[in-house]
């Protein structure tokens, strides 16, 4: 499920000859590459957008890029312009000033703030987090039944290096009130028009001061991209990208659970165990989205691989959890009945992306299916069956790659 | 005079260098093209807030009532200005030329 096949054909310049609309196109689609996610409809441009390289286009306005799967091999922290992007709203900001910016804390507080970024930066102790970030829809696609809603494929995910100030310390300063049982956070992204659906997210007041949740400032050693939530973004550690507000300007301390229309109806997934029901059955009861489950990928071989038999093959990729951390990862080359364990590399924190490699030697030619299942310290393992809701959320289903001994 | 000509590109320069302003793409996917009254009162209705890419890419499985409830959505809960009259129509070109009569 890994391969998305890069076509070299130039098919919006094919498009736009054929059409005869070629002095309709911007310049700049011109040379617009195509690439092919595995999925009815698949088709998808590469364009680099502001900060970034080519990225896959789920949709250009507002933008939200995938990133291409190749770029997961063989680097463990995802470089900045090969980062993902999720907008929701129409109104995305297109000029921050730094100098200006503020960072606002009221509701239930003893003590509402305006903080500046350089206050940000300088009047609170710093922390550093490496972890991973991912759409609550990311592997949509390869829902079975397929379901509505963003047809990413498995690249609407990405490790990265952060550092910012805890909001324990933020929320300290301000001192939340008696009977706070929310925070909500808003980002400068607004409705076009106006309306009660702004992007506001809301954590419970005890998660919102763990100490792990945070609002960054630097994103592997840099400023945060502007359409990754510069200049400050919040990280809320092993949860799901929704709650990573980008651009973020307002929090509040509130004393009822939020229920805007991004926490209620929208980013539920069923209230049980599974958090799945059987395609076609009534709706669940709902609970918000939360923590990641478990998932890990080959990253060096595709579907279009081939390796071979007789030899010793490297094959490597990444796993990671909600951080419980990542015990072992298993991997299997025959279709998941027989597994061997690979060697974990470098533990870089337990919400980071883990990586793992092993060699196998595939004993005669011909197709091989290969499986990777991650375990984590929490006794969470990877299904070998997907499960089904109707959003789409939370893929983690043991990933196939079907590759070719020759 | 020649000072303040002077100065003003360092004033412009100083906003320019303060913040960080990108630039947005123009949409590439357009809306697929049909005789349907419905593609007009689209290209209306819905390019204000988004490009064509939320329909085109939805799966072979989406009919008449996810297009239906996708519509009025835009309408009760982002307050898309869409007359009335204007919904049954815009639903049967969604439904006629994506998802599972999509060419």
């Amino acid at each position: 499920m890994n391969s998305e096949n890069f076509i070299n054909r130039r098919k919006v310049i094919a498009a736009a000859l054929a059409g005869g609309a070629g002095s309709l196109l911007p310049s700049w689609a011109l040379g617009a590459e195509m690439t092919n996610l595995p999925m009815a409809f698949g088709e998808r441009e590469l364009i680099a957008f502001p900060g970034k390289k080519p990225m896959i286009v789920l949709t250009s306005r507002p933008p939200q890029l995938e990133t291409p799967f190749k770029y997961f091999d063989n680097q463990v922290i995802t470089p900045n312009d090969e980062f993902f992007v999720r907008y929701h709203m129409a109104g995305i900001p297109t000029t921050i000033n730094p100098e200006t910016y503020r960072l606002k804390i009221g509701g239930n507080v003893a003590k509402p703030l305006e903080i500046s970024l350089n206050d940000l930066k300088t009047k609170f102790t710093s922390q550093r987090i490496v972890a991973v970030n991912q759409c609550s829809g990311n592997s949509r696609g390869f829902f079975e039944p397929r379901v509505n809603g963003g047809q990413l494929g498995n690249g609407a995910m990405g490790n990265a290096v952060w550092v910012g100030v805890p909001l324990k310390e933020i929320l300290k300063a301000a001192g939340p009130g008696k009977g706070a049982k929310q925070v909500s956070f808003n980002g400068l992204d607004e409705p076009s028009l106006p309306s009660d659906s702004d992007f506001i997210k809301s954590l419970d007041i005890d998660h919102a001061m763990d100490g792990d949740v945070m609002v960054a400032y630097e994103m592997n050693g840099t400023g945060i991209p502007f359409l990754n939530g510069y200049p400050i973004k919040l990280i809320v550690p092993g949860y799901y990208g929704t709650y990573w507000v980008k651009h973020l300007s307002q929090i509040n301390v509130i004393d009822t659970e939020f229920n805007g229309f991004w926490m209620n109806p929208a980013y539920r997934i069923p209230d049980n165990d599974c958090n799945c029901i059987v395609a076609g059955a009534p709706p669940a009861k709902t609970i918000p989205i939360n923590q990641f489950t478990i998932r890990s990928f080959i990253t060096n071989l595709t579907d279009n691989s081939t390796v071979n038999a007789g030899k010793p093959n490297l094959a490597r990729g990444i796993a990671f959890d909600a951080g419980y951390g990542i015990k072992k990862v298993m991997f299997s080359q025959d279709n998941g009945q027989n597994w061997q364990e690979a060697r974990l590399g470098k533990d870089l924190g337990r919400f980071s992306f883990r990586e793992w490699t092993i060699e196998f030697m595939p004993l005669k030619k011909g197709p091989l299916d290969l499986r990777v299942r991650a375990f984590n310290h929490a006794g969470q393992i990877q299904p070998m069956t997907a499960s089904w809701m109707p959003p789409g959320y939370m893929r983690n289903v043991v990933e196939n790659v079907k590759v070719t001994a020759v | 005079m020649k000072k303040y000509l002077l100065l003003l590109p360092l004033i412009l320069l100083s906003q320019v260098v303060g913040a960080e302003t990108i630039q947005l793409m123009q949409d590439t996917v357009q809306w697929r093209k049909s005789s349907l009254p419905g593609y007009q009162l689209t290209i209306q209705n819905c390019s204000a807030c988004h490009s064509a890419h939320y329909a085109e890419y939805q799966p072979p499985n989406s009919g008449k009532a996810y297009w239906d409830a996708t519509v009025k959505k835009m309408k009760t809960v982002f307050k898309a200005p869409i007359p009335d009259e204007d919904i049954q129509p815009i639903v049967e070109y969604l439904t006629q030329n994506y998802g599972s009569n999509r060419k």
